[in-house]
């Protein structure tokens, strides 16, 4: 053993039992959540085929808007938007806000969908950039597109608010792709309790890998590189797992912002989107939580586990760091913009659990964990840390991780089988193992990253590369 | 060294409780594989007769009066049992009795009646909307026995599955009315069926004194789903008796009928003391709202609630902007 000075023993124990105890904590918030997503799984009943949703709802399903914020799409643009056209719903509207793409994105809406001019009018009064002109299409009557200055995708989709007309209306990323009765199925929680529930989100796959044609996914497959493979598992336990189990307890804090249908009255009333953070589609959310709550309203936030929007996630490195430094930032915006909530007693158990979570697992557990990595394994050889403390150490950041992703492709097996074949599940189990071991170190590291960003007032996006679907 | 005494339990603890958990995880996903492969397996083996059956139902059920098609021996009754339930969800009226008669012929009645008694719950859910599609005596027993099980899901699934025969309708609606699950969003898919099949049924409800405004929410939603018409004159009279939701709703459903007399309705809601009314008059008079409306529109737009005042005053700048070009009629 070596010789230490005696502070440096103390220095070791107070940094094993503090990463001992947050993944202790964060560990059993899984787990938590695992059986809540199962008891949710084993409770639901039967989901509708398409067919029988249709019948269900066409005459009840109200109109709805969807608004498709775009900048530099021109890649996916044309496939998102005929898989958007052709979606199977009675009655609803697409409105693209083209945020002053610098690339073809505005030519290929043109020429794809034949736009003409129309005289520009605003429905809302959110203020936003300035808008450059507004086109209807002469072939899609149900298609309109907003050209605006650039001001990010908070703006955008507040500007596309200004167009929408309908009680609801549904917030879709243009790198997306929407299952033909994605709309349907998160209209339905509208439509089953309309004085309550106040926003949809629905549970969002990885497209890559999959076949697409004329904007719709034909054949699901696995993705063919690892990293979106590993993100696939990712998104696989975020959805199956996290979402399903928070729609239950009631402090679901995010809707995806590449699929969520929300009250348009309600989110005018909070002002829309925030433009002065780069986690729009969760600071909404926690501001809707927020409202509610501070006037008493009875109201729901739904999670729709059947899956409604297929995204293209990246493929490399570099891209995906920018990703997740982006998410990281835009989670501490969020926690610390409405921290006061975690203690309000009128916030009840959305401050405590929901916006309890945010610091958990996104303030505290990022730092925590790359501390453990950095040190534990160095105090156990300088043997300043025993063993069976060590072991310890080493399940709760690797062995039980691959638990929580093996148990959450247990339950879209159980529940989805999405998974197209048995082959798949066996590449996916893999996968669920392989990224304890690497990835999610890197994972943590872009956290770090972005917790750098943030506490430097970093306010950018990051450039994003945009890809087309494969062809079917 | 950090031993920490009794902590050290807790770690060993720890990482063979993870282990576990793990290998437990890994047992299951390994079941699911093979299960997955087992699948695969029998449906290759099955998959010529019952894409053959598939064909032979569709060509028979698309003929008014198609020749009875037998099931292929050897294909197992869940597959037919799953063929049916797909199928049923794409045809209708005569063409869904003649696919019921060929499930009973099958012997998938016994196998849903089966699948009643299955411990997992999903199924016994599954079963019990499937035996809907079947107007027999048994399958009816069996979902008649359903409506008094203790767990409401089981309730308002066999209620919906019975509400697709009318002769039942008065009978279901007394069994629910005394069931406070009827209250509640759940029930909501079964109003829904009866409003379609049994709207009078629905509408004679609404004068009953034993019907609260929870459950008058869920019947005008019904109603306002089935589109029935000849229920605006009932609707209109539970307005300003049941307070404001129920006001709220009664507004919605007749703008959703076309009641003529909506408009006028939604003036008088417009200055009612309950923001909800006062919202839901709006949202009329943001539809249907006339020149003469601008005056109340006015007030609306000074409303304390601020999503109401906002709206408001967007709907008065377009009423007046309609007046100048002479669009809206006074």
């Amino acid at each position: 053993m070596i010789p230490f000075p005696p502070f440096f023993d103390l220095l070791a124990q107070t940094t094993a039992v503090l990463v001992i105890v947050v993944s202790m904590a964060q560990n059993l918030l899984y787990l938590v959540l695992l059986l809540t997503a199962v008891s949710v799984m084993l409770g639901r009943p039967r989901v509708h085929q398409s067919r029988a949703l249709w019948n269900g709802l066409v005459d009840g399903a109200p109109p709805v808007s969807v608004i498709v914020p775009a900048y530099n799409e021109a890649e996916t643009i044309a496939d998102s938007l005929r898989s958007l056209l052709a979606l199977e719903y009675p009655d609803f509207r697409v409105v693209v806000v083209n945020d002053g793409s610098t690339d073809a994105t505005l030519d290929v809406l043109m020429r794809e969908f034949g736009l003409e001019p129309a005289p520009l009018e605003h429905v809302s009064t959110l203020p936003h950039a300035p808008a450059r002109g507004l086109y209807r299409s002469t072939r899609h009557a149900n298609l309109v597109v907003l050209d605006k200055v650039n001001s990010g995708k908070a703006d955008a989709l507040n500007a596309g608010l200004g167009q929408v007309t309908t009680e609801l209306f549904c917030a879709v990323d243009a790198d997306s792709l929407i299952e033909a009765d994605g709309l349907l199925r998160v209209v339905q929680p509208f439509v089953e309790d309309p004085e309550r529930v106040v926003a949809v989100g629905g549970t969002v796959r990885v497209a890559n890998g999959c076949g697409v044609r004329a904007g719709r996914v034909r054949a699901v497959a696995l993705p063919r590189r690892m990293l979106p493979l590993l993100q696939t598992v990712e998104y696989l336990r975020a959805f199956m797992m996290a979402r399903l189990a928070w729609g239950r307890i009631g402090c679901l804090m995010i809707v995806s912002g590449a699929f969520g249908l929300f009250r348009r009255d309600v989110v005018i009333e909070l002002g829309g989107y925030s433009t002065k953070t780069v986690g729009e589609d969760l600071e909404l959310v926690v501001r809707l939580h927020r409202r509610m709550c501070n006037a008493g309203r009875d109201y729901r936030i739904e999670f729709v586990p059947e899956p409604v929007c297929w995204t293209q996630v990246p493929e490399r490195l570099g891209e995906l760091a920018r990703q997740r430094q982006r998410w990281q930032r835009g989670a501490l915006e969020t926690f610390f913009r409405h921290k006061d909530m975690l203690v309000g007693r009128k916030y009840g158990r959305v401050g405590r659990l929901g916006l309890g979570h945010i610091l958990l697992l996104d303030v505290v557990t990022p730092l925590v964990e790359v501390l453990g990595y950095l040190l534990l394994p160095f105090f156990w050889l300088a043997g300043t840390i025993n063993t069976p403390f060590f072991l310890a150490y080493l399940a709760l950041t690797f062995a039980f991780g691959v638990f929580i992703s093996v148990a959450s492709l247990v339950l879209e097996e159980f529940e989805r089988r999405r998974v197209p074949r048995a082959r798949d599940l066996v590449v996916l189990t893999a996968a669920a193992i392989i990224e304890n071991f690497g990835y999610r170190q890197l994972a943590n590291f872009w956290r770090i990253q972005g917790h750098w960003q943030y506490w430097r007032g970093a306010a950018h996006w990051g450039r994003q590369d945009r890809r087309g679907f494969a062809a079917a | 060294m950090l031993g920490l005494g009794s902590l050290d339990f807790l770690m060993r603890l720890i990482w063979q409780a993870t282990l576990v958990l793990v290998a437990i995880g890994l047992i299951l996903i390994a079941s699911l594989v093979l299960r997955r492969l087992l699948e695969e397996w029998a449906a290759a083996r099955h998959r010529p007769a019952r894409e053959g059956l598939r064909r032979a139902l569709l060509a028979s059920l698309n003929r008014p009066s198609g020749d009875p098609v037998a099931a292929p021996a050897g294909l197992p009754v869940a597959e037919i049992a799953r063929l049916v339930d797909e199928l049923a969800q794409i045809v209708r009226g005569d063409a869904k009795a003649r696919l019921a008669a060929f499930a009973v012929g099958a012997g998938i009645e016994r196998y849903w009646l089966r699948r009643l008694r299955s411990a997992t719950t999903l199924r016994r859910l599954d079963a019990v909307r499937c035996l809907g599609l079947l107007a027999t005596d048994p399958a009816r027993g069996a979902l008649t026995t359903m409506l008094a099980q203790g767990d409401a899901r089981h309730r308002l699934a066999a209620a919906e599955a019975l509400a697709q025969d009318t002769a039942l309708a008065a009978w279901l609606v007394e069994r629910l009315l005394v069931d406070p699950a009827s209250r509640g969003r759940h029930a909501a898919r079964f109003w829904h069926r009866l409003a379609a099949n049994a709207p009078e049924t629905v509408v004679t409800c609404l004068a009953r004194a034993d019907v609260d405004a929870a459950l008058l929410i869920r019947l005008l939603e019904a109603l306002g789903d089935a589109g029935h018409t000849a229920a605006a004159t009932e609707i209109e009279a539970l307005l300003g008796r049941h307070g404001a939701a129920v006001d709220r709703t009664a507004l919605v459903t007749l703008d959703r009928l076309n009641h003529p007399a909506v408009l006028r309705l939604a003036r008088a809601l417009g200055g009612a003391p309950e923001a909800e009314s006062r919202r839901a008059a709006l949202g009329v008079l943001e539809r249907r709202g006339r020149a003469r409306d601008a005056e109340l529109v006015s007030s609306l737009a000074l409303d304390p609630v601020v999503d109401i005042a906002a709206n408001a005053e967007k709907l008065l700048a377009r009423l007046r902007a309609a007046t100048a070009d002479g669009a809206v009629p006074a």
